[in-house]
């Protein structure tokens, strides 16, 4: 009996609370707030106004009234899964440096473009790793050939070659990553220069005899530090920006 | 007697501290995560009116201050993504003041706390003014992350920019110039039996406003039945070009054949509408299927049959 009577506390606890988002149709101030039609709850329509939407598709809709049109989503891909981007990690510790002895860090970017079909993501460095005083930095690496940019990887193997940049393998990145020796700098703000795209997947050139529902791409982005004799002692930091765009 | 209660009690207190803690305790890594829905936005608005369209962004990373910012962009490539363009070429008609965040300007400063599997619900006002020029606007809609506040330590800290692209038409009368040109639509000329046609489709638009083309490749074949391939209606924004992929049950895929091809001579054609029902668009690809690799085959056969038979003749 005193089981049967815990039952109903065990499940409260065992059961996670799931709240719902309302959803909300208004005229005439025209706000439409995620119709729940993917169950087949229906269009509303009233005489002035029309809400026209895909069924599965809960945040899309086409609204018309005079002096308006609004469509929100992808009215071809009928699916509710929101546009979503992760860092696995918001601080990438090198710890103590040693001359001469590439420090590495890796952080992983997942991308879920379900809703949108094509992405990209770009990156920019605020400017690079830069002393808590900002009277030194490391500089950005050119790696062993000198001729490495933002849009551009190669080898950076050798020990007497520093600096700081990044290496990328996974889903998605940019050719020039051919293997784990080959780094980027990152774009820097502070020049300025423009983000530059290190994960990018268009509609029409994935691979699709393997792609998985829901989509979702994954990278590792391989930071690394190599410093010189003369370097400057200090704590060096600085902020990279990773920015996730849908394809429209 | 005594000794045995308090070790019953004790034992009692750990196994329901530790079961509450397996219960109650995550930890997680200082990660971030972020969704946004809707990813786009396509408005078509007169000077003057106002619209409103609410977001949903959810966070499943660590708790975080949120920036929220709108930044014009243009395309930069023909397969649909962005790329950021300088604000302060619209500086004379003061773009960004056309939008509200809560019924409040843009704030660089303002900050929005969303806590570790928290959403928020961000109403966005898009009012232009009645003496807006008419046109085009592209902007995405940014919510950043803020790692400012935990500078410090030998690191890279990294931040997140999440964006959903808001695709403006300001017009008078509803009817802005739309116009296109298929720039290419093109297979192979000459292909073998077995292979499997691929249809590229680019198409400019050379209006004043971005449309959907709305049509279908139809494949004819002297010795099949027609396919049919239906076009993506993606967005092709003004004075751009993009490669407009295919769509079958809800995905989108390659404009490709579904059947290998035999013999003979496929031809394809596009024929597809803007999405203002006005005008027609069509072109026309030829493509002939020989069976190459077969007669190849049958050549090396043919061949190796001949000398071995020459061999024993001798």
């Amino acid at each position: 009996m005193k089981k049967i009577l815990l039952l109903p506390f065990i499940l409260i606890i065992l059961i996670p609370t799931r709240v719902s988002a309302q959803a909300k149709v208004e005229s005439p101030n025209y706000t439409i707030q995620f119709p729940n039609l993917n169950s087949g709850a229906g269009v509303p329509t009233s005489d002035n106004n029309k809400i026209n939407s895909t069924i599965g598709g809960t945040a899309a809709g086409l609204f018309s009234s005079t002096g308006y049109r609004v469509r929100s989503g992808f009215q071809y891909i009928h699916t509710i899964i929101p546009f979503s981007f992760s860092i696995s990690d918001i601080s990438i510790d090198f710890g103590t440096l040693t001359v001469g002895v590439g420090t590495t860090q890796a952080t992983t970017l997942t991308v879920k473009a379900g809703g949108a079909g094509g992405y990209s993501v770009k990156a920019r460095e605020n400017h690079p790793l830069t002393n808590t005083g900002g009277t030194a930095t490391i500089p950005d690496t050119v790696c062993d050939n000198g001729n490495c940019t933002q849009t551009l990887a190669q080898v950076w193997d050798q020990v007497t070659t520093y600096g700081f940049g990044f290496n990328m393998s996974g889903d998605d990145i940019p050719v020039d990553f051919t293997n784990s020796t080959y780094y980027r700098h990152f774009a820097d703000a502070s020049v300025p220069e423009n983000a530059e795209t290190i994960m990018n997947k268009s509609q029409v050139t994935w691979d699709y005899p393997n792609n998985v529902w829901p989509w979702e791409s994954i990278s590792t982005v391989t930071f690394k530090v190599n410093i010189s004799g003369t370097q400057a002692a200090g704590t060096f930091n600085n902020i990279v920006t990773f920015t996730a765009i849908p394809s429209f | 007697m005594i000794l045995i209660k308090i070790l019953k009690s004790l034992f009692l207190f750990t196994v329901i501290g530790i079961g509450y803690g397996f219960l109650v305790t995550t930890i997680h890594a200082q990660d971030i995560s972020l969704a946004i829905t809707p990813p786009i936005l396509e408005v078509m608005i007169q000077p003057g009116k106002e619209i409103t369209q609410n977001y949903l962004i959810s966070n499943n990373g660590s708790e975080t201050p949120l920036k929220i910012s709108i930044v014009p962009f243009s395309p930069s490539d023909e397969y649909g993504n962005v790329k950021f363009a300088d604000l302060t070429n619209y500086n004379d008609i003061n773009l960004l003041n056309w939008f509200k965040i809560g019924g409040m300007p843009l704030d660089e400063n303002q900050k929005l706390f969303l806590p570790r599997g928290g959403n928020q619900e961000i109403i966005l006002t898009i009012s232009p003014p009645s003496d807006a020029p008419e046109g085009d606007y592209y902007l995405t809609l940014l919510f950043a992350t803020d790692s400012s506040g935990i500078i410090g330590g030998q690191a890279t800290h990294t931040q997140a920019q999440i964006g959903a692209n808001i695709l403006l038409t300001v017009s008078q009368d509803g009817n802005p110039r739309k116009d296109a040109q298929i720039t290419l639509f093109s297979a192979p000329k000459i292909i073998d039996s077995l292979g499997q046609i691929v249809y590229i489709v680019k198409i400019k638009n050379t209006g004043s406003a971005f449309f959907k083309p709305i049509g279908k490749i139809n494949i004819n074949h002297l010795f099949g039945n027609e396919e049919t391939l239906t076009l993506a209606p993606q967005n092709i924004l003004a004075s751009s070009i993009r490669e407009i992929p295919c769509t079958k049950d809800e995905q989108l895929i390659r404009c490709s054949l579904t059947k290998k091809v035999l013999f003979g001579i496929y031809t394809g054609n596009l024929k597809f509408q803007l999405d203002d029902g006005k005008e027609s668009f069509e072109a026309s690809t030829t493509t002939i299927a020989f069976p190459f690799s077969i007669v190849a085959a049958l050549i090396i056969v043919f061949i190796i049959t001949r000398t071995i038979v020459l061999k024993f003749k001798k």
